[in-house]
């Protein structure tokens, strides 16, 4: 009895398909099959006779390329995951970037203040305009009965801190005044919003994270990328590499062992 | 001059009703506009006034003018989420402003950093700054919550005056409600939006045209303390009142309203070199148009109405990026087309439209 999974993400997911390619011999009890396509072009995918099918040649090459498929048929899986999705502590930390929010008091050297529904208004339109939300209404619109996971995309490589460049520059203000508990409080409720919305969000790793919306540098370091295809950039601090991915697909796997999940797939 | 000459006798065609109006198309007229002084590439532009205001600022962004923007939205929000929140509708998040003399009174107040507690309005446990009670729709969670809102506001609100060059404001109403005891003006009549009305506390007050003129000459006076080369665009919003508190017929109460902003932004003009008149006003009001660039509501201006306006603004101002994108929409308005209406109504924001709600 085989589960079959559909990843479909953006450059994130790439880390899992690497991963995966090492260790899908001891999970003989699962396949998996990747869809990615880079940045939020996700967005250009439509629903059709119970495919998700790339609008454009440049999303159906991507798609060729990692799944040697042009579409997603959705009942061939027992489960989806989602791969990239604009949330996470990390994406909120960029976005209060230059605003203090609600029991900040460490931060009110900020140029802005912002209100808590505000901040959920910006937050919440980040994720809904993101590619991994589009495919998920798509998911929602078809009424797949596979649960449908959802990662957000990484926290930054803690290595951004140092490196006095533009992206250094959204953690910098965060780390001279932190006040975690509001960005909690908004991760919190956007991973609730995309409960609401059927999605199962999965944290991070945990042991991959540090400073509490970073990432370690062990986990991105020669992280390769969908988006930037073959070289790995040693100044990449967004993606993560294939340790990251193992540790990834071990939270997957053993939340869909705690679900006890069965396949759904007669063909399975 | 000849025996027979009069003033009027060479008179170019748009100063006789026949030639310059019943003659032409509204979509033809020339010279309607003819601008006192340059808009610069290097100006630094702020934008306030009543709904119409948004509009000018609008097309003025997308012609590539440096229209300032203190106050700026969210990373992440879409352009409709940040105007629900009032960002990116004026240079600063005031929100509608609607009369002369609540800018000067948000002058003072940015320039002392004043924050009064009596101005914060609850609402259901939540609160709500009650200068711009519609910035945030859900209101904050506490008094002292908004009381800091309001005071990071005004830092940023005085930084503007401090950097703006030229001020674009559209006049909107005569008719305000005070704080009988500071003074204090608001957008919106009290408890409309949130608080309560208290007539012992609040009285309705129909500013005359000396008021008017009078707040415009002060605050022009200190704004000129702090930057003796700004300068004023003025425009007088074709939007009829949604409600009036006057004995009057809304119509009636209208047309004073507007009679007397119009009068006060000529006697401006007149008066002032760098005070300068758009009349969006005239081209979208006239008779001429036939009411054509009303939304059905009567009130509102269509696409096509606000188009056509500032396409003689751009006429005059030119667009500065290259793909100029509002003279596009202006060129568009250039061919009138009757028939059900193209675009739906573009969404301002406008805590008067609120009054509607009291309708019967």
């Amino acid at each position: 009895m085989t589960l079959r999974g559909c990843m479909i993400g953006n450059s994130h997911v790439t880390c899992m398909a690497q991963a995966w390619e090492e260790i899908a011999s001891y999970h003989p009890e699962i396949a998996l099959t990747f869809f990615g396509s880079p940045g939020q072009t996700l967005t250009g995918t439509v629903l059709e006779n119970g495919c998700i099918v790339p609008e454009s040649e440049k999303i159906r090459r991507t798609f060729e390329m990692m799944a040697k498929q042009d579409r997603i048929v959705l009942k061939d899986y027992d489960f989806f995951v989602l791969v990239g999705a604009r949330a996470g502590v990390g994406v909120v930390a960029q976005i209060q970037r230059l605003f203090q929010l609600r029991d900040q008091p460490s931060r009110a050297g900020a140029r802005y203040l912002a209100s808590d529904a505000a901040f959920r208004a910006a937050l919440w339109d980040y994720y809904a305009t993101g590619g991994i939300s589009h495919v998920a209404d798509l998911l929602r619109a078809a009424d797949v009965e596979a649960p449908i996971f959802c990662f957000s995309s990484p926290n930054a490589d803690i290595r951004v801190k140092k490196m006095g460049n533009a992206f250094s520059g959204f953690y910098a203000e965060y780390a001279e005044a932190p006040a975690l508990a509001p960005l909690t409080r908004m991760e919190t409720w956007l991973a609730r919003q995309m409960r609401d919305r059927g999605l199962i969000p999965l944290p991070q790793p945990a042991e991959t994270v540090v400073e509490d919306i970073m990432t370690e540098s062990r986990y991105s370091i020669y992280a390769d990328t969908l988006a930037r295809g073959e070289t790995p950039d040693q100044d990449d601090v967004r993606h993560m590499n294939a340790d990251y991915g193992k540790l990834a697909l071990r939270d997957l796997f053993a939340k869909i062992r705690t679900m006890g999940l069965q396949p759904l797939v007669s063909a399975a | 001059m000849t025996s027979n000459d009069t003033p009027y006798s060479n008179l170019p065609p748009e100063k006789f009703w026949r030639t310059g109006v019943a003659q032409k198309h509204i979509t033809q007229l020339e010279n309607v506009y003819v601008k006192k002084f340059e808009i610069t590439e290097s100006d630094r532009i702020s934008t306030q006034g009543s709904c119409f205001a948004q509009h000018v600022a609008r097309y003025m962004k997308e012609a590539g003018y440096k229209i300032l923007d203190l106050e700026p939205a969210l990373p992440g929000m879409t352009e409709e989420t940040a105007k629900r929140f009032g960002y990116g509708v004026y240079s600063a998040r005031y929100g509608n402003i609607y009369s002369v003399r609540q800018w000067l009174q948000l002058f003072e107040d940015a320039r002392e950093q004043t924050v009064r507690e009596e101005d914060i309005f609850e609402r259901d446990g939540r609160f709500f700054d009650g200068l711009r009670p519609a910035v945030e729709p859900e209101g904050l969670e506490s008094l002292e919550e908004a009381i800091a809102h309001r005071r990071k506001h005004l830092e940023q609100v005085r930084r503007l005056f401090r950097l703006a060059d030229v001020y674009v404001f559209t006049l909107g109403l005569t008719e305000c409600w005070v704080n009988k005891e500071s003074g204090t003006v608001y957008p919106i009549c009290p408890g409309v939006v949130a608080g309560t009305f208290d007539p012992e506390k609040y009285e309705f007050v129909n500013f005359r045209y000396e008021d008017v003129y009078r707040d415009f000459v002060m605050l022009r006076r200190k704004i000129k303390r702090m930057n003796e080369n700004a300068r004023f665009l003025i425009t007088t919003s074709p939007v009829p009142l949604t409600a009036t508190a006057t004995d009057n017929h809304v119509l009636v109460a209208s047309s004073y309203t507007k009679s007397v902003l119009r009068a006060v932004a000529g006697g401006l003009y007149e008066e002032f070199d760098d005070i300068d008149y758009f009349p969006g006003y005239e081209m979208a009001t006239t008779h001429t148009a036939r009411g054509f660039y009303y939304n059905p509501n009567q009130r509102t201006i269509t696409p096509d109405g606000v188009a056509l306006v500032m396409k003689a603004f751009l006429e005059q101002h030119k667009p500065i990026t290259r793909h100029q994108p509002a003279a596009k929409h202006a060129q568009r308005a250039g061919a009138a087309r009757p028939g059900p209406q193209r675009a739906a109504e573009e969404e301002l924001v406008c805590e008067e439209i609120m009054m509607e709600a009291f309708a019967k």
